[in-house]
Parts: C-alpha cells; sequence; structure tokens
C-alpha cells in the first residue's frame, strides 16, 4: 500500500506542483509578514497579538466583569487566544482544540465556541455533574466526511470536561469517534460522560471513546415507567417487567437485587437496581459489584444532577462511600 | 522564532504542508491557499522547536476541513470539477488508485496520506488527533477496506499491491 500510494501520489504532486516563481512569491510574502508583525510589536499601541491576549487575561481576571462584556471579548477573539490564556488562577481555564473550538470560562459563566467565528454559547447552568450539555451541528457529509459533530459538555467545578463526537456516515456501530477538547484525560470517566454514552449508543462505545473501564456496560435496569404523579411505576428488568409501585417510599429507596449476565472466575456480578420516590418525581440508580463485593461500576438515571442523589446517601455509607468520592469513581 | 528560522521552516515543510492539502482538497488553488494560511499561523503562534512537523500537518488537516466546510467554496468546487482528471500516470493501477482516493472521504485521504506518504506512526497521529492509536489504527483499516471496494467496484481490484 504504501509503495502504491507513494508512487501514484509523487508522479500526481509532479503534475500540479506550484511553479517555482509562485513558490518564491508566496516565501516573499510571508518573509515580509514577518517583518511587518515584528515592526508592529516593536511600535507602542501596535501590539496586536499581545494587546487581544492581554484583553483577555484582564477580561478574566476583573472581578466585575459583567456578562456582556465577558461575551464581547470572546466574540472578537479567536479561541486560539482565550487557549492561550494561562490564567487558571483567575478562573478562566482554556485548551487550545484542533478545530479552533473550545470551553472558557469566564468569572462564574461558561462558554462554548464552536466554530472559529461564531458566537460562543452561554451553556452555564446547562450542564451538571450527572447530565452533560449537548450542542449538535450539522455538516455536510460529502465535504466534511462526518454528518454531524457533537459537543458534550459536563461536570462541575475544576472537573468539568468537554467532548466532540464526530460521526460518521460511514462508521461501523460502536467505531464513534471523538476527543477531549477540554479538561483532565485522567478524569475522562465521570458519571455525566458514562450515562450520555450508555443512553446514546451502542455497547463498547464508551470503551472504543477511550473509556478506562474495560468490560462493556451492560445493566440489568434497561427502562422504566412512571405515569403522572408516580401513581403507577414499573421497571424493564431484564426484559421483564417489574412493578414497584407499592415499594417506593420517600424515607429510604427500594432495592432490587439481581444477578448479573458477566461471568467472572468466581461467580456473576451482581447488580443492585434502586429506585426512590422523590416528590412526583422517581429517581433510580443501579450499582454493579463483583462476586467479591467490590463495586465495578454505578449509574444514575432520572437525576439531573448532584443535588438529586442526596437519596443515595444511606445506602453508600452502608458501602463506605461518600457522594464526593463515589462521584470520582471511574470504574475498575 | 527569528525570521531565517520560520523561512527554513518554511523550506523544510512546504511541500509537506502542499502535498497534504492537495490529497485532502483535491484542488492545487485550495491547496496553494491552505499552505500559505497554514505559514501565517505558524507566524501567529509557533509551536514548540521540534513540533513544527506534526503541527503544521494538524493545522493543515484542520484548515482544509474548514476551507471544503465554507459555502464559497462549494459553490466553486463545482465550477472546479475535473481539475485533476487529466493527471498522467505510469501504470494505470495507479490512475485507477487516485480515481479511488478521490471517492474517500477527504478525512480519510488525509490519513492514508499522513501514514503513507508522511510516515507518520498511529501513536503520532493519535497525538495530532488527540485520540489513541487503536482508534487511528481502526480508522487507516476500514480508510483501506472503503478504497478497496471501491477499486473491486470499478472493476480494478487487482494490480495493486495485495494489501491494499
Amino acid at each position: 500500500m504504501e509503495q502504491d500510494y507513494r508512487r501514484m501520489f509523487e508522479q500526481a504532486l509532479r503534475q500540479v506542483q506550484p511553479d517555482q516563481a509562485r513558490e518564491d512569491a508566496l516565501r516573499a510574502q510571508l518573509a515580509r509578514r514577518w517583518t511587518e508583525r515584528a515592526q508592529g510589536e516593536k511600535a507602542p499601541g501596535r501590539k496586536r497579538g499581545k494587546l487581544l491576549r492581554s484583553a483577555v487575561l484582564a477580561a478574566a481576571a476583573a472581578a466585575a466583569l459583567t456578562v456582556t462584556v465577558a461575551a464581547e471579548v470572546a466574540a472578537r477573539q479567536p479561541v486560539a487566544l482565550l487557549a492561550m490564556a494561562e490564567v487558571r488562577e483567575d478562573g478562566c481555564i482554556a485548551f487550545d482544540a484542533p478545530e479552533n473550538v473550545g470551553v472558557f470560562r469566564i468569572k462564574d459563566r461558561y462558554y462554548l465556541q464552536v466554530t472559529e467565528d461564531g458566537e460562543p454559547i452561554d451553556i452555564t447552568g446547562q450542564f451538571s455533574e450527572t447530565v452533560p450539555y449537548v450542542y449538535v451541528r450539522e455538516l455536510e457529509e460529502e465535504s466534511s466526511g462526518y454528518d454531524c459533530l457533537k459537543y458534550v459538555v459536563g461536570g462541575c467545578g475544576d472537573r468539568i470536561a468537554a467532548w466532540i463526537l464526530m460521526h460518521d456516515a460511514h462508521a461501523q456501530e460502536g467505531d464513534l469517534e471523538g476527543r477531549l477538547i477540554y479538561g483532565n484525560r485522567a478524569e475522562l470517566d465521570p458519571i455525566w460522560w458514562r450515562t450520555y454514552c450508555y443512553e446514546n449508543y451502542a455497547p463498547g462505545t464508551w470503551k472504543s471513546l477511550g473509556g478506562y473501564n474495560d468490560r462493556e456496560l451492560r445493566l440489568v435496569m434497561e427502562g422504566w415507567t412512571a405515569d403522572a404523579g408516580a401513581r403507577r411505576v414499573t421497571m424493564t428488568i431484564k426484559g421483564g417487567e417489574v412493578d414497584i409501585t407499592q415499594q417506593l417510599s420517600a424515607d429510604e429507596p427500594y432495592i432490587l437485587s439481581v444477578e448479573g449476565e458477566e461471568r467472572s472466575p468466581t461467580g456473576f456480578n451482581r447488580h443492585e437496581v434502586l429506585a426512590y420516590r422523590d416528590g412526583d418525581q422517581v429517581r433510580y440508580a443501579e450499582f454493579v459489584y463483583t462476586p467479591e463485593g467490590k463495586l465495578q461500576f454505578w449509574m444514575p438515571f432520572n437525576c439531573p444532577s448532584a443535588a438529586q442523589l442526596g437519596w443515595l446517601e444511606g445506602y453508600m455509607a452502608e458501602h463506605g462511600w461518600t457522594l464526593d468520592k463515589l462521584m470520582k469513581f471511574s470504574g475498575i | 522564532m527569528k525570521q531565517e528560522e520560520f523561512l527554513a521552516v518554511f523550506d523544510q515543510y512546504r511541500s509537506m504542508v502542499y502535498a497534504l492539502a492537495l490529497s485532502y482538497t483535491r484542488s492545487p488553488q485550495d491547496a496553494e491557499d491552505v499552505c500559505q494560511t497554514a505559514f501565517l499561523k505558524l507566524l501567529e503562534r509557533p509551536p514548540a522547536a521540534g513540533k513544527e512537523k506534526p503541527w503544521l500537518a494538524r493545522v493543515t488537516v484542520n484548515e482544509c476541513a474548514s476551507l471544503l466546510r465554507a459555502p464559497w467554496r462549494r459553490r466553486r468546487a463545482q465550477l472546479e470539477e475535473g481539475a485533476l482528471e487529466n493527471l498522467c500516470f505510469d501504470r494505470p493501477e495507479e490512475g485507477w488508485l487516485w480515481e479511488a482516493l478521490g471517492t474517500l472521504p477527504p478525512g480519510q485521504r488525509a490519513l492514508i496520506h499522513l501514514r503513507y506518504y508522511e510516515g507518520f506512526s498511529a501513536s503520532e497521529l493519535a497525538r495530532q488527533y488527540h485520540t489513541t492509536p487503536q482508534i487511528i489504527s481502526a480508522r487507516l483499516y476500514r480508510a483501506k477496506v472503503q478504497l478497496k471496494k471501491r477499486l473491486e467496484e470499478s472493476g480494478h481490484g487487482t494490480g495493486l499491491s495485495q494489501n491494499v
């Protein structure tokens, strides 16, 4: 393949190579731009690059910055400049992204920029530790090779992260491509991400995107139904419907223990499905334990943020966990 | 970066940038535009010394993708169709390969080019694409399978190396 390609491409290149005069012209033009740039940096008041960067730094550091000003600064600057701003201490975090997009924070507000020249989207308050914010950018598949890009942002505090998922019309199931554009790769298995992948993509996708857990995510709870006011609530467990209306309580969660299908040398995993009546809502979670009783992974459902996970505290305490510890848990 | 250093990088990698852009856009004119933009970006925010090659490769791919997404480019592309149809190759098989490559998504063409023409390893490409070597390998594999399929569909499935 390599030799065929190389031989073929070299022949093509020879026929469409720009002539020497055009190459020289480009070289001269770049040399001129270098000189102009160097002169611009020396002249007071013309430090364009540094000035813009300073504006971003100042904007991030200013405690009284308003959203309007922040958005204006962000809209004027390429994200690359924001990404260059090393102002973590001041609360602005940004990473350079290959597509000239990114997430950035100014004071307490978060923005997502999906194109280099587009307006940043204020996504403050639209994502949590359990549920991400998702922006879908449709593409023309013929020109880009992808149907659409999905920007998925989730987490809270210093654990906010963002992914770009690239939907390729020709990709096989489970071959979704994606990359982390913001955040710490060491924490790429947060619960919001795991849940999003589980609910939207085929088993194995999460793993193919670099999830730490090399087991396929297979939960026994396949769904639930709850009518208005949660007067009748059912769960679908391993293909069968279970009516849990009478078991639900606002005092403590109902726990259903089910044997899993993943066999390890010492036996089958154990799944514990929890349901809890929280006013008119029903919260759910599933915990998976190895035959030795070690937590393997967990996932909450219908819990829009960590604030709706308080009902799990008693259960977690019994297993020696805290909510904060659980939110950082990446599976084993 | 001093001017002589900047121009030395240009001299060293201009061909690489142009060739990569040509493989992606399949338009000599677009490839020249991308080449110019990539080096202007290098001027604006140069990478660390010694990292120029992968940096330029990534910037070139991104610029090509942006260019192909631009509405004005799509309109122009319709007028330019066939610009590379009259290329001559020593062997017919090479012409078939060129044509089959043209039917692949541009991103796949770029990946094939970076791997087989520029010699980037899967690990190096993984760093550029912010992903894992396994995903790069899988993408390359898919691209090659598609390429083979296109060659077979056009009745030219043989004549090239067995592992195409």
